[in-house]
């Protein structure tokens, strides 16, 4: 018997259509006010739906997630990256901030990242 | 009076004895040979189904009520000649008590408690230590003032002289940093030394010693021990102060004093331990355990370098003693079958009727000699591992709904008079590590539901799987664990094919080995269960009927052994989670457990892998967007309860395919913890995505292939609409081409191979 050529994880197409579905559901949860309720409770415990969407955040690859870079010690500002491995090298995005508290660049993100869900969740429909 | 019973042996070969023992009111009952073929009584099955089958047994039998009584302790057979007229001695041990102040317990005991002769040293009500002795109807009772602490460890010793001497009790704490509950570093003063005078002397008993108990007016034993007792003995003389400090500290008894010496750490092997407790005395008089006292258990000297009585026997001498274990009723039997060789192999029962109860006492029945191309493998270890399970009934949290109870379980529970199962706990918060058969088992009979799920679950469950079998025509050998346990390999290798039961969960190391070498040398293996071959699981060979287990500290798990106790006893090997030995199941059958859940179960769902050409026979007959087991009776889904997945990291074969995976699960299913090294959120059915069933298919090099459900409710699924569904259609795909009815299995595994 021979080993196998080429070696197929099954587990990943399962993962695949599993965050399809979750992503679906949680798009749905969406309202315009999204942004503005996670800002207004950022210091404390988030509601169910919200803790929700923010694990789902979470476990989004570190290849491409957005995070801070926290440049100065006081006054400290925070620049938007994008990490490009789990080991924590980045590279700027240009495009916004530099903030001058981290809850800016934390509101920021969310914003984006509510936003790619939205436009995920969109496009898995139309295909 | 509830009529019950149990069948001695639970697992028989045609041709072979049974033995019924039955307790029911004084008189006659009503005795039936059937054979069972479905259990479950929700209303999208088939409902009861049994046949009776003609037999030698008489229409009636006599049955009286038997009574059970729990607790292990040991007997010292030929004792009482050597304790004669001990004016003066000197009894002592190390013990550590897990329920002090819980009733008078015995460390050792032969007083007659009707003619109060003989003595008892133990502890009081109060849980001090005490010492009792009487003569001719005259009782003496001596007791500290400090009582005893739980889960700690001392030397105790009483010492007596009735001519010209007092009594002297002695305590001494013999606590370091790993044995017992509290450590070092506050330094209770627990010690304490007592003396007291004569008023009545010593006489000499009628009965033989007991360890741990004191003999009861119908021999058996009262005052039962809750607790741990290492290395007891004997004097013939008032030891002093200094030699009792000597002997706390671990010293040997000097020999010319020593009526007995029970040297706990003596017996052990790498194949374990038996229930015999060595006397190295002049005398050699060796106790015998009686419901199985647990050995292998950490000693008063366990200082936390040893993991296991195989690296250092001297550190575990400690026995722990349950006055609520049992191992063996000792009923009488009520009536006898000897089986015809002829008898066809099957699950059955002997149906009892008596003034308006019926009872149902269940055995597996095995061929004398194979003839079928298939056997269905019936867990007969997992029912013993579930056997009276009195687990805490609020568990809605698991399964969402409110409890539905019923009368005759909750008394049961409340009872508990017929022994625990191996997810319980005794009395003083111990694991309960063995089963057995030699006790009615209340949960292992046709039409019972487990109460906080609310659906059948194992035995009655597995009769699912029987009763499609039979509907459908297969030909078809029921065997069961013990025979795998027994033959190995040579269990299965008589069949083209076999068929597991929905929760073959307990497994030893010769069941494992045995179906390895069965896959592997061609054989086609259809595991149409859930969290299968998981604890290490043993018997000894010649008490078949005990199982014994041990959890650790890992898996879900209903109990967790103490520090270093995590060894068998029947056979010297090291307990816990198949996985932790090296040996996940999705090396065998390419899916291991990764989840549970009680409160719904979900269908499964076509992957890529399922189109296959290749693999097209499968699903012959099914959709190409069908749920599959979108119905069922084990919570309404093929997939549920309890889960296993496809895993490359735990072994799964590479070339295994994927076929269908189930969606939708709740947080009520979480990951197994098994599979969690860091705490995080998310880890529920409803954000994490390896909590599922997966359905796989693998084939092996001499043509052999696994077929893998990964759901214990897989086979509940098979019954509804009359056997006619997605999940029957698949497993009637599946057994026709693994039994040589359809040749596309083989055609494919050529092909993997080429």
């Amino acid at each position: 018997m021979k080993w196998p050529s080429e070696i197929r994880d099954r587990n990943i197409e399962y993962v695949g259509l599993f965050v399809d579905r979750l992503r679906q559901k949680l798009a749905h949860t969406l309202d315009d006010n999204v942004v503005q309720r996670y800002s207004a409770h950022l210091a404390e415990q988030q509601d169910e739906g919200l803790d929700r969407l923010l694990h789902f955040f979470g476990t989004w690859p570190f290849e491409g997630k957005l995070a801070l870079l926290r440049d100065g010690d006081d006054p400290a500002s925070f620049h938007l990256i994008r990490l490009l491995s789990c080991t924590g090298r980045f590279e700027t995005v240009e495009s916004d901030g530099p903030y001058s508290t981290e809850i800016e660049g934390f509101v920021d993100i969310f914003r984006r990242r509510v936003a790619d869900l939205r436009q995920q969740a969109t496009a898995e429909v139309l295909s | 009076m509830n009529l019950t019973g149990y069948a001695d042996p639970m697992v028989v070969k045609a041709g072979g004895h049974v033995d019924f023992m039955i307790s029911g009111e004084q008189g006659e009952a009503q005795i039936d040979l059937v054979r069972l073929i479905h259990g479950d009584t929700g209303k999208a099955g088939p409902g009861f189904v049994e046949e009776v089958v003609s037999s030698a047994l008489p229409s009636t039998c006599r049955v009286h009520p038997q009574r059970t009584r729990c607790g292990s302790f040991a007997r010292v057979p030929g004792s009482r000649t050597w304790l004669g007229n001990l004016d003066c001695g000197t009894a002592y041990a190390f013990v550590q008590p897990t329920r002090p102040g819980r009733g008078a317990q015995a460390i050792l005991g032969c007083i007659d408690h009707a003619g109060h002769s003989g003595f008892e040293f133990g502890i009081g009500p109060d849980g001090c230590l005490q010492f009792q002795w009487g003569q001719n109807g005259a009782i003496q009772t001596v007791r500290q003032e400090v009582p005893l602490i739980a889960h700690c460890w001392y030397f105790v010793a009483v010492c007596w002289d009735a001519k010209g001497g007092g009594i002297e009790l002695h305590q001494f704490e013999a606590i370091n940093p790993c044995n017992s509950r509290i450590g070092t570093v506050v330094g209770f003063d627990l010690n304490q030394s007592s003396v007291f005078s004569f008023k009545v002397d010593p006489g000499p008993s009628r009965h033989d010693l007991i360890i741990a108990a004191s003999p009861d007016r119908d021999d058996w034993a009262t005052h039962l021990f809750d607790g741990k007792i290492d290395r007891p003995g004997l004097a013939t003389c008032a030891l002093s102060f200094a030699e009792l400090m000597l002997l706390s500290q671990g010293a040997n008894p000097d020999h010319g004093q020593l009526l007995v010496h029970w040297d706990t750490t003596i017996g052990y092997t790498d194949q374990g331990i038996g229930d015999v407790i060595h006397d190295i005395g002049p005398n050699r008089l060796d106790a015998i355990g009686i419901n199985r006292p647990v050995r292998g258990m950490a000693g008063w000297n366990w200082d936390g370098t040893a993991d296991s009585f195989r690296l250092d026997p001297s550190q575990y001498g400690g026995i722990a003693f349950h006055s609520d274990a049992l191992i063996d009723c000792q009923w009488q039997p009520s009536t006898s079958l000897d089986l015809p060789p002829s008898l066809r192999s099957g699950a059955y029962a002997l149906r009892v009727r008596q003034d308006g109860q019926e009872d149902h006492i269940p055995f597996i029945v095995s061929p004398s000699e194979p003839g079928a191309r298939t056997a269905v493998l019936l867990s007969s270890f997992t029912y013993l591992a579930y056997a009276n399970e009195c687990l805490p009934i609020g568990s809605e949290i698991m399964t969402g709904v409110p409890l539905v109870v019923t009368a005759r379980e909750t008394q049961a529970r409340a009872e508990r008079a017929h022994g625990l199962s191996t997810y319980d706990s005794h009395v003083d918060g111990a694991g309960v590590c063995f089963s057995s058969w030699r006790r009615p088992i209340r949960n292992m009979r046709p039409y019972f539901r487990m109460e906080h799920l609310g659906t059948a679950w194992a035995f009655p469950a597995d009769l699912s799987l029987i009763w499609w079998l039979e509907s459908e025509g297969m030909d078809y050998d029921v065997i069961s664990d013990h025979d795998l346990d027994a033959l190995g390999q040579a269990a299965l290798a008589p069949y083209e094919a076999v068929i597991t039961s929905t929760h073959p969960e307990y497994y030893s190391a010769r069941m494992l080995d045995g179906m390895e070498a069965y896959i592997r040398e061609g054989g086609k293996l259809m595991y149409l269960g859930g969290n299968g071959f998981y604890w290490v699981t043993e018997v000894r060979p010649s008490e078949p009927w005990c199982i014994e287990i041990r959890r650790l500290n890992t898996g879900i798990r209903a109990w967790e052994g103490k520090c270093g106790e995590g060894y068998l006893v029947t056979t010297g090997q090291k307990g816990g989670l198949w996985r932790d030995r090296g040996r996940p199941p999705q090396k065998m059958v390419g899916v291991g457990f990764t989840t549970e859940g009680m409160d719904k179960s979900q269908p499964f769902e076509r992957l890529s892998d399922s189109f296959d050409p290749d693999v097209a026979w499968i699903f012959d007959g099914i959709a190409d967007d069908a749920l599959i087991g979108d119905f069922g009776l084990g919570l309404g889904g093929a997939s549920g309860l309890e889960m296993d997945r496809y895993d490359l990291a735990l072994g799964t074969p590479p070339h295994t395919r994927l076929l269908c995976a189930s969606f939708g699960h709740s947080d009520a299913y979480p990951l197994v913890p098994e599979d969690i090294m860091i705490m995080a959120p998310g880890y529920g059915g409803t954000q994490n995505p390896l909590v599922r069933a997966d359905i796989t298919y693998f084939t092996t090099a001499l043509g052999g292939a696994v077929f893998s459900a990964g759901s214990i409710a897989w086979s509940q699924a098979l019954p509804v609409n009359g056997g006619d569904n997605t999940v029957a259609t698949m497993t009637r795909n599946v057994l026709k081409a693994f039994t040589g009815a359809a040749k596309t299995a083989t055609a494919q595994g050529q092909r993997d191979f080429a």
